[in-house]
């Protein structure tokens, strides 16, 4: 008998570790893929034009699934896309009249400037797919 | 005597699966917060080593939840307890008072937190309590 649940635990102990280490990896892999602070400020300052999309994927690890819903209402090259993990204090302080930065949030950005009226992404409300595609709709070039 | 030690150590058992139960489940869920908090808050290993130690001690976690609730492997499950409670609090008691990005790693993963005695006595009673019913059955004392 206990050999059995040794073995059982064993493959349970597999399971869970490689479905963690693959989650690991994923995340990893989105982090990789999105904008470095000093890209950002780089856009900021030639006066963006589009909307900011800030995540915390370590916080809130199931927001990186919002990055490929927000693409297929806004062109990729029109969004930025950032994880605030990787800013520090001091780059938060580009993004001029934001006095609490709320995320994970998307937010328009108009020449270069946030607009501080921010959606926060809140995977709890069941409704909030329809009510970000009514955000970028109605702000929307 | 007899019964009422078994009630206890039913009762120790149920609500130490519950604590790491839901500790585990975190780590799990969040594999990825834990990591970070592995490997750039306490700083014990390399990110590489960290990608498979982390997902592994969350694993570990849930696999002592099943042991503790079944009777024949119960004793192994607070021996892990007790050994996992060592390890913790090696890691917890060096780092009293810092502040941790994303929470100490025990339960929540998104919340900054600092590391404050009631972790540490936390830990420390899971530990002893482990300690003791796994010694008793292991040796047979009091049954």
């Amino acid at each position: 008998m206990i050999i059995l649940s040794l073995f059982i635990s064993l493959v349970i102990l597999l399971v869970l570790t490689l479905r963690a280490r693959k989650q690991i990896f994923m995340q990893e892999r989105v982090l990789a893929n999105m904008m470095p602070p000093a890209e950002v400020r780089e856009k900021l300052e030639d006066k963006f034009n589009g909307f900011a999309l800030c995540l915390d994927i370590t916080r809130y690890p199931n927001t990186r699934q919002i990055i490929d819903y927000i693409c297929q209402h806004i062109e990729r090259d029109k969004v930025l896309i950032y994880d605030i993990s990787t800013f520090t204090a001091r780059d938060i302080a580009m993004f001029q009249g934001i006095k609490n930065y709320y995320y994970p949030s998307l937010a328009r950005v108009k020449n270069g400037i946030l607009n501080p009226d921010m959606f926060v992404l809140n995977r709890y409300d069941s409704d909030y797919k329809k009510r970000i595609e009514e955000f970028i709709e109605l702000r929307k070039d | 005597m007899k019964n009422w030690l078994i009630v206890l150590q039913w009762v120790a058992a149920i609500v130490m699966a519950i604590v790491f139960y839901k500790s585990s489940t975190q780590k799990l869920q969040n594999a990825y917060g834990f990591y970070r908090i592995i490997s750039e808050d306490y700083k014990l290993i390399s990110k590489e080593k960290a990608a498979f130690f982390s997902p592994l001690l969350a694993a570990v976690e849930f696999i002592v939840v099943i042991w503790l609730l079944t009777p024949w492997m119960q004793v192994w499950g607070f021996i892990m307890v007790a050994c996992l409670q060592v390890l913790f609090l090696s890691v917890l008691i060096p780092r009293k008072g810092d502040v941790m990005k994303y929470g100490c790693g025990c339960f929540d993963l998104n919340t900054p937190r600092e590391i404050t005695n009631r972790d540490i006595v936390r830990n420390s009673m899971i530990f002893c309590a482990a300690a003791v019913l796994g010694c008793m059955n292991l040796f047979g004392i009091g049954y």
